[in-house]
């Protein structure tokens, strides 16, 4: 039992360590400057501020389609994910690929580390 | 229709229209069809209409689908355009056939749409409209754009590819430059204008082609977007059947555009260039001798979008080279080679979506030809020139782009007062008909509402 525990104990803190991979990866302020080109016209970064796209307040971390006062779309809602840096990651190369059906019209960002670094961004904006 | 009847039913559709926009309100929709599919507001893609936004754009560059999956109900809506026309001189004979000679309500036109995806997963969806001519008592298929869309990558950078099947050289077009989705926003079928027109702006429902386009992010900030199509013009039965008529065009249709976009935050500006080459046959009989015509064209638009303000600047230019053996041999021109050129710079702001004024000016110059535009065959320029240049204004007050009726929260309006001052008509400022006519004769107000739902 207490082999088990110390397992369990291990495997929580390397999953712990890999989502969090990409934030210790990305850099949030360069990440920053991406958003600001790429993603701030149509998301806000305050809770509440929703605008074309849901705010992305809090979002990191938790269940996909979760943001109060926003009309997703039925393929978000439907895909019960939630938003780790792998499945940011996987959405944010490519959207309608990853999600067919996302009300999201937005080639994606091809680079690796603009997407890390936006992960990174993301991470910063708690919500609090 | 009487007078007094237009009367009538102007005054109710006045009724109608203050009634509806002094009910209470909810989050609303953009063009329904879209906007249903998308559970976006109407500025979400739209600066004003039918303006793009980068949010339109994308959605259109990717093929309709966004929030969507397969045909629904939703991707069905209606519109129609109702207005009344005022002319500085009454026009002899009436505006147009069964209308008064000034002063006329007009239902100018009712569309049906289909807006949306048709097979999300791979990318497939339409705009489909028909239209019925309330002015010329006529239904046809009007914009028709069916595509596949799809992503991949090229050079390591985002590639947005696609096909399409449309009726409309521009109609595909993610800006307001070419002539398919530019100036004139809200055309009135009962006022004058040019009486000739590039070709880049006069095939609209009377071909069908195929093509396919590309859109490349060659950076964060810069999308490089190129498109070829091919038309040809609609067989006798069918352009009949699809209330378009037959104008017969020998062989194929090449039409081209490339278009750089450099972007920042909602802002954005463009530069293109736009061609076409076809070859009418003026008998109007297939097979007979053709005349050719090369359109290329120019254009560049700016906009500047926050969540108050909106404001964008459209400059597009046509020169249109004419080879006109066929028209010669009919005697319907006098010369060999003429040629068009077209110029459109157009200014608007909205505010808080939902007060907005555009301003125009259009510019027309075509070479003299006493046969194609002179009195010789109907025309009406004593000195046989097109030349026609004029200004619009356009105000709009939009009840509903931030929130909907309760009762139908998927509508939209647009309530527009237009005016058109022509410094040239048909070649002249004065007298340019011989018979003492103005080109401020044709000054018109138009004033209606827009109603989509």
């Amino acid at each position: 039992m207490k082999f088990s525990k110390t397992i369990l104990a291990a495997a929580a803190i390397i999953a712990l360590g890999s989502a969090h991979a990409a934030l210790a990866a990305g850099d949030a302020a360069k990440g920053n400057d991406v958003f600001q080109s790429q993603c701030a016209m149509c998301h806000g970064v305050t809770v509440g501020a929703n605008g074309i796209g849901p705010s992305l307040a809090g979002v990191y971390g938790k269940p996909a389609a979760g943001v109060a006062g926003y009309d997703y779309s039925p393929a978000l809602k439907a895909a019960n994910i939630t938003w780790t840096d792998a499945a940011l990651d996987k959405f944010i190369a490519a959207p309608q690929a990853d999600i067919p059906g996302t009300k999201m019209p937005y080639a994606g960002l091809p680079d690796a580390g603009d997407r890390a670094n936006v992960i990174a961004y993301l991470a910063t904006l708690t919500g609090k | 229709m009487t007078q007094p009847q237009n009367s009538h039913i102007a005054r109710n559709l006045i009724a109608v229209a203050m009634i509806a926009s002094a009910v209470g309100t909810r989050p609303a929709y953009a063009i329904p069809a879209f906007a249903a599919q998308t559970g976006e507001p109407c500025s979400a893609c739209h600066i004003g209409f039918p303006q793009l936004t980068p949010y339109g754009r994308e959605f259109k560059l990717e093929g309709y689908v966004a929030g969507g999956m397969f045909p629904d109900y939703k991707n069905f809506a209606l519109m129609s355009e109702i207005g009344f026309t005022h002319v500085q001189n009454k026009v002899p004979g009436g505006l147009a056939p069964n209308y008064p000679s000034n002063n006329a309500w007009s239902v100018q036109q009712t569309s049906l749409f289909y807006g949306g995806a048709l097979y999300a997963p791979i990318g497939l969806g339409a705009f489909i409209q028909a239209t019925y001519n309330g002015v010329g008592h006529s239904f046809s298929w009007d914009n028709t754009d069916i595509r596949l869309a799809r992503l991949t990558s090229l050079f390591h950078k985002p590639l947005f590819y696609g096909f399409t099947f449309n009726n409309n050289p521009g109609v595909t077009d993610l800006w307001n430059t070419p002539p398919a989705w530019g100036y004139p926003f809200l055309p009135d079928a009962l006022g004058g204008g040019p009486p000739a027109g590039v070709q880049l702006a006069s095939l609209g429902g009377q071909v069908m082609g195929l093509g396919g386009y590309g859109a490349l992010n060659i950076s964060l900030s810069d999308l490089l977007y190129a498109e070829a199509n091919v038309y040809q013009s609609l067989p006798n039965n069918l352009g009949h059947t699809l209330g378009a008529g037959y104008n017969p065009i020998s062989g194929a249709i090449p039409y081209g555009r490339v278009a750089w976009q450099h972007s920042w935050a909602s802002n954005s500006f463009e530069l293109g260039a736009i061609g076409l080459q076809d070859h009418p046959i003026p008998s109007g009989i297939s097979h007979q001798q053709s005349d050719t015509k090369t359109d290329i064209g120019l254009d560049s638009q700016f906009q500047l979008i926050s969540g108050t303000h909106a404001f964008s600047l459209q400059a597009a230019y046509v020169h249109e080279w004419q080879h006109l053996p066929a028209s010669v041999a009919l005697g319907q021109a006098s010369n060999m080679n003429n040629t068009l050129d077209t110029i459109t710079l157009t200014a608007s702001y909205l505010y808080r979506q939902k007060y907005g004024i555009t301003e125009t000016f259009s510019d027309l110059m075509g070479s003299a030809d006493a046969n194609l535009y002179g009195l010789e065959n109907g025309g009406d320029s004593v000195n046989g020139k097109p030349n026609t240049s004029s200004f619009t204004t356009e105000l709009d007050y939009y009840p509903w782009n931030n929130g909907g009726p309760k009762f139908f929260p998927w509508a939209n309006a647009k309530f527009f007062v237009e005016g058109i001052v022509f410094p040239t008509y048909h070649g002249a400022s004065s007298n340019y008909d011989g018979n003492g006519s103005s080109a401020n004769g044709h000054d018109l107000i138009f004033t209606g509402i827009w109603l989509a739902f």
